[in-house]
């Protein structure tokens, strides 16, 4: 059901399609092919049309995700994939050397949908790189978009990962129950 | 006033739970899992996972010869010597061993780090699943557990169940999709990750409205009260100056301004404060500490002093952030109350959501934190709009006022009003400054 999607957003290599594989119980679908962006980290295949998995949620229902492919070159692909989403999930890698200018660029990319939607961030690889801090990122935001989810989540912790869309489930309910 | 909690099944919960039963587990309990040598990060994920994903089938126990399961780091410093301890002595009680790199073992289950949740939680489900046979075998007519513990144990996962079918309703109800569709219980293949309602006896679906026992140490147990009574507020408060988490403070406080590391030194152990690294050094164990966070503070019990070095001798001391530090310290001195020294009536400030994945996690935590992030309230009004008991929202409201996060208005001008008194400056104030201004530290 489409309601039901989540898409996942950011840079190459900030864990999405890892983040994707650590909450399905299968191995989601990918699309991977040769990076040719920024390979760093010697990541040399990256998602070109989008990562897909299901997260069963209660039993009685599931959840969708979608995975948008993190270069640029493929930017056409997430406004195809926003269609229908209920929500979003921006991970963002904490090694880049310009980690603010990654998620202030992907808020700009995704204004319209966080506009009517509801958002979390996610800020990867944390146990490789400790700053900036949690705090850092949210008072980047604080004139930008106040009041939202910023977690530390290593992409490849299920706990993690299901938190941070736990954040968006409870952010999204009272959004709509109002 | 008072705020009643009542049960409402919808039809949609009743249909659902109807579906999903199983048939009555008559040795339904929780199993104990000793720890041995796991980090006390891992251990706390560990805690958050039994309770939420397992919802509360599998709780921590602090002693091995007790415990039905035993899991062992052996890449810790002891991990290797408890596995031969537990091999030689205890090889009744099932173990699971964890390490990074791949390892032989006889009768247990060996399982790699980084730890993945569903094959845990697979190899947990197996060996609860031979434990019920041996028990089965050994006692053929044994009657049902109905101890207090247990009932407290599964109503816990009721009303986890019941809470997050009730928010996918909301959600479900403004998108328009038809409730026939979600009579469908699907029983694929996967587990369902946040929660599974799978096990739930249907005897429990009239306990109505008991909480996860997991959480008992996190938020204690006291009732709901009126916060305009001065009589009753004053069972819902605490004065951290009272506790450990009051020389804690003092303690931060001391390392802001000297720029070195300051010791908390008691018969206990020790608790250092590390202002470079923004770090705590913890010689007291988990239980222990949890203990004496709860307990008023005798005058000379601990001693503060500044330190010229750190001394972390491996296996002794757990190091852990500052924040984290002060949040689970918090909560296990609140237990559901609130400090003195806020205005309980007036509206909570927020300042933004705390960094969930690393602190010590409770139930209702992301809910209150969404409902701040939305809307103001005050601290009673948030216990009535997401109809949940009192002591959660206090809980919370400490432990995110310990580490700089919420407040409530009145007490935003005291901090002012405090901050007017000149602070003997320091130039060795450092970047850890930054953080330990957002501590509260009065
Ligand atoms: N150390 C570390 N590695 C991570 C973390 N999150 C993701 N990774 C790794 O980063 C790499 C890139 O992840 P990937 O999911 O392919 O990124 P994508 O391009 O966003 O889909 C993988 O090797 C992941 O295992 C993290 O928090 N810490
Ligand atoms: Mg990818």
């Amino acid at each position: 059901m489409d309601n039901y999607k989540i898409l996942f957003a950011g840079p190459v290599s900030a864990g999405k399609t890892t983040a994707i594989t650590s909450v399905c119980a299968t191995p989601p679908l990918t699309t991977e092919a040769q990076a040719t962006d920024i390979s760093r980290d010697s990541k040399t295949t990256t998602t070109v049309a989008m990562d897909y998995g299901t997260m069963q949620l209660l039993g009685i229902e599931t959840l969708h995700l979608y995975g948008t492919p993190g270069e640029t070159r493929f930017d056409f692909m997430w406004d195809i994939l926003s269609k229908g989403s209920i929500g979003l999930v921006l991970l963002i890698d904490n090694t880049h050397p310009d980690p603010f200018s990654e998620l202030h660029f992907f808020l700009r990319a995704f204004k319209k949908f966080i506009k009517k939607s509801r958002i979390v961030i996610g800020i990867t690889k944390t146990d490789i790189c400790v700053t900036p801090r949690i705090n850092d990122y949210q008072a980047q935001l604080r004139n930008v978009l106040p009041n939202i989810p910023v977690f530390s989540v290593d992409a490849r912790n299920q706990i993690d990962v299901a938190l941070l869309i736990e954040a968006l489930m409870v952010s999204l309910d009272l959004e709509l129950a109002a | 006033m008072k705020v009643q909690k009542q049960s409402n099944d919808t039809p949609i919960e009743q249909s659902f739970i109807a579906t999903c039963a199983t048939p009555q587990k008559a040795d339904y309990r929780p199993l104990k899992v000793a720890l041995l040598d796991i980090n006390e990060r891992l251990e706390n994920r560990l805690r958050y996972f039994f309770s939420d994903r397992c919802q509360g089938d599998y709780v921590v126990d602090v002693d091995p010869q007790s415990a039905d399961i035993c899991l062992i780091d052996l890449d810790g410093l002891r991990g290797k010597s408890y596995w031969a301890k537990h091999a030689e002595h205890q090889h009744n009680c099932p173990a699971i061993l964890l390490s990074l790199h791949k390892t032989e073992v006889e009768n247990a289950k060996w399982l790699q780090k980084p730890l993945q949740a569903n094959l845990l939680h697979s190899e947990l489900e197996k060996i609860r699943e031979k434990l019920h046979l041996q028990q089965r075998q050994a006692t053929p007519a044994s009657l049902p557990n109905s101890s207090a513990e247990t009932e407290v144990a599964l109503s816990g996962h009721h009303q986890e169940l019941r809470r997050k079918i009730k928010s996918l309703q909301a959600v479900l109800k403004k998108e328009e999709i038809r409730r026939a569709q979600l009579n469908v219980c699907r029983q694929g293949d996967n587990p369902p990750l946040l929660s599974e309602p799978a096990d739930v006896p249907t005897r429990q679906i009239s306990v109505g409205n008991q909480e996860i026992k997991t959480a008992v140490p996190f938020i204690g147990s006291t009732p709901d009260v009126d916060l305009d009574n001065e009589t009753q507020r004053a069972w819902v408060q605490y004065d951290p100056k009272k506790f450990l988490i009051g020389r804690v403070q003092k303690a931060i406080k001391l390392a802001e301004t000297s720029g070195r590391p300051v010791s908390i030194s008691s018969s206990h152990g020790s608790i250092t404060i590390v202002p470079m690294t923004r770090e705590v050094l913890v010689e007291i164990d988990g239980q222990r500490l949890q203990s004496l966070a709860s307990q008023p503070v005798n005058d000379d019990e601990y001693q503060l002093s500044v330190q010229d070095s750190v001394c972390d001798i491996p296996g002794q001391t757990h190091r852990r952030p500052v924040e984290a530090f002060v949040w689970e310290l918090t909560l296990w001195t609140s237990l559901g109350r609130i400090p003195v020294n806020v205005s309980p009536n007036n509206t909570v400030i927020f300042k933004h959501w705390p960094n969930l994945t690393r602190l010590q996690i409770f139930p209702q935590a992301t809910r209150i934190a969404a409902l701040w992030a939305k809307q103001t309230h005050t601290l009673a009004s948030t216990a009535q709009a997401l109809e949940i008991p009192q002591r959660y929202v206090f809980s919370f409201f400490s432990a995110a006022h310990a580490i700089g996060l919420a407040t409530t208005e009145e007490a935003i001008s005291e901090e002012i009003a405090s901050e007017e008194n000149p602070v003997k400056s320091n130039s060795n104030r450092t970047l850890f400054r930054k953080i330990l201004r957002q501590l509260s530290l009065h």
